[in-house]
């Protein structure tokens, strides 16, 4: 059980950590709002471009803030100062893993929501929703991958290679979970159907999740010094 | 009192380098300055006293706080500041400072005003349009203004104009006013060192050579020129260590100086012409020197 000086102290870190990073994420989420606008503005080829420019978006805000708030932290050298600040180990980790996950849910929800309502309240098929919805949380559950991977690898050449090789594998599951036929069956109608098959996807990212963030959390708990 | 720092047995090793069976003690309300070359440990010695480093053995107790189980506690009394240490670029020094008032409790608004003026610091500048002497003054406000019971600083004063160092020096001074607060510093400056420390510790590829006050350092090495024809058993003085012979000039470095030494090298056939006192940075060259070092110009 942490003491309230200690949940204190990791609310601080990860307000310090969105502060730090607010500027650049407020361009990133005008960004994705003009994606929105271009997937709902009614023409196939917006809707393509659209399409693109958010996966690229989320694909890039999620990276952008993991080197941020971890790797830019080794590599400007604000570690020491963030360190010698009054936390443990186990608080400062916790910290960074809270902020690295929350900032993403920020945009990620942005797109999530509007996603939503675009689908269910313009001339976008209702179908479409449960596709849009499973490769979104497959970004979610990447950058919850990457953001583990940057927490226990110090190298920055390795974290842009789990960073490629998740963005890589963005396309095979798109591709994938088109064909998958109960979803395929139902993209392009108004019917919103949660089969065994999408959901069991839906349940196997959530899995991914929650166990790239607990052996993170689980390992930095662990720590008794810093370095 | 509590004394500020307490290393016992302290060991800590890597693949290239050890820190190897550290005894330091600094009493509460005295200076330190710790004096190595680069690559001594002082910087992971830093770190093992800010609960950032576990070491592998011994006992570690900041402020009557042991590490780095207690490191939190600790770390409310310690101010830390090191020449590697990096603010963050684009926000500004206000923004720093309602972090670190946030996070302790007796920051003191009132002396930070007066920090910033003494130091002539923009506190509305980002970080990154800061003269590395900037820097270093922004650290040290950032210490200094919530009133810590252990100033550790690691090398405060490189790469620092004169003014510069003569302001960061002032203000570590200005904390010695209260009896209770601690200074340890590291500096390859030995005048810096020696200008406001209390006790010296020289630190020589991870193992503590010298441990001792000022003082007894200054008093006690003596750098004596003779005149004379060498023998053997002049270098087998055991207060001798360290011997430079050029003809029949030989200067002695002499570690434990008694007024009997003059008259014993007399008796040995040398003609004594020159006894001074050495500077801390010569005591530091000479102490790191392998025993008994000769040269033969």
């Amino acid at each position: 059980m942490w003491s309230e000086s200690s949940l204190a102290m990791v609310k601080l870190l990860v307000v310090k950590d969105w502060q730090v990073y607010q500027k650049q994420l407020a361009g990133y989420l005008a960004g994705l709002v003009l994606a929105l606008g271009l997937i709902g503005s009614g023409s196939e080829w917006t809707f393509n471009a659209g399409a693109l420019l958010l996966l690229v978006l989320l694909v890039s805000t999620g990276f952008f803030a993991i080197g941020q708030i971890v790797l830019n932290e080794r590599k400007e050298r604000t570690l020491p100062f963030v360190m010698s600040l009054p936390v443990t180990p186990t608080e400062f980790y916790s910290a960074k893993l809270l902020a690295g996950v929350l900032v993403y849910l920020v945009p990620f929800l942005l797109v999530v929501l509007t996603t939503t309502f675009l689908v269910l309240y313009t001339a976008l098929p209702d179908g479409l929703l449960v596709y849009a919805l499973l490769i979104y949380v497959f970004m979610l559950t990447s950058h919850c991958v990457a953001l583990s991977a940057a927490m226990a690898i110090e190298s920055e050449g390795w974290n842009i290679v789990v960073q490629m090789a998740l963005m890589t594998a963005l396309s095979p599951f798109i591709i994938w979970i088109g064909s998958l036929q109960p979803i395929a069956a139902n993209l392009l109608t108004d019917h919103i159907v949660w089969s065994p098959i999408a959901l069991g996807v839906l349940a196997g990212e959530l899995l991914v999740v929650a166990v790239a963030l607990g052996w993170t959390q689980w390992h930095h708990a662990r720590k008794t010094s810093f370095l | 009192m509590t004394a500020a720092i307490t290393l016992a047995g302290v060991t800590k090793a890597y693949a290239d380098f050890a820190l190897s069976d550290i005894d330091l003690e600094l009493p509460a309300g005295q200076v330190m300055g710790l004096v190595g070359v680069n690559g001594a440990g002082k910087s992971t010695l830093f770190r093992i006293l800010t609960g950032l480093i576990r070491p592998d053995a011994g006992q570690v107790v900041v402020c009557g706080h042991s590490l780095p189980d207690e490191q939190v506690a600790a770390k409310r009394q310690i101010g830390y500041a090191s020449d590697d240490m990096r603010l963050y670029k684009a926000k500004s020094l206000r923004w720093h400072m309602d972090l670190i008032r946030a996070a302790y409790p007796g920051w003191d608004e009132a002396y930070a005003g007066q920090l910033l003026q003494r130091f002539d610091l923009r506190p509305n500048q980002p970080l990154g349009g800061f003269s590395h002497g900037q820097r270093v003054k922004a650290l040290l406000l950032l210490s200094l203004a919530r009133h810590p019971r252990l100033l550790l600083l690691d090398e405060p004063t490189t790469g620092l104009d004169p003014l510069a160092r003569d302001e960061v020096l002032q203000a570590i001074a200005e904390v010695l006013r209260d009896d209770d607060r601690s200074v340890l510093f590291s500096s390859h400056n030995t005048r810096d060192v020696e200008q406001i420390s209390d006790s010296i510790a020289f630190l020589h590829r991870g193992r503590l050579v010298a441990v001792q006050d000022k003082e007894s350092f200054l008093d006690h090495w003596r750098r004596i020129l003779c005149r004379g024809e060498w023998r053997d058993d002049i270098a087998a003085l055991p207060e001798v260590a360290t011997v430079r012979r050029n003809g029949s000039v030989i200067e002695l470095k002499v570690r434990s100086f008694s007024e009997a030494l003059p008259a014993q090298l007399r008796q040995l056939g040398l003609i004594v012409n020159d006894v001074n006192r050495m500077d801390l940075e010569d005591i530091f060259i000479t102490s790191i020197r392998p025993e008994g070092a000769q040269g033969v110009v």
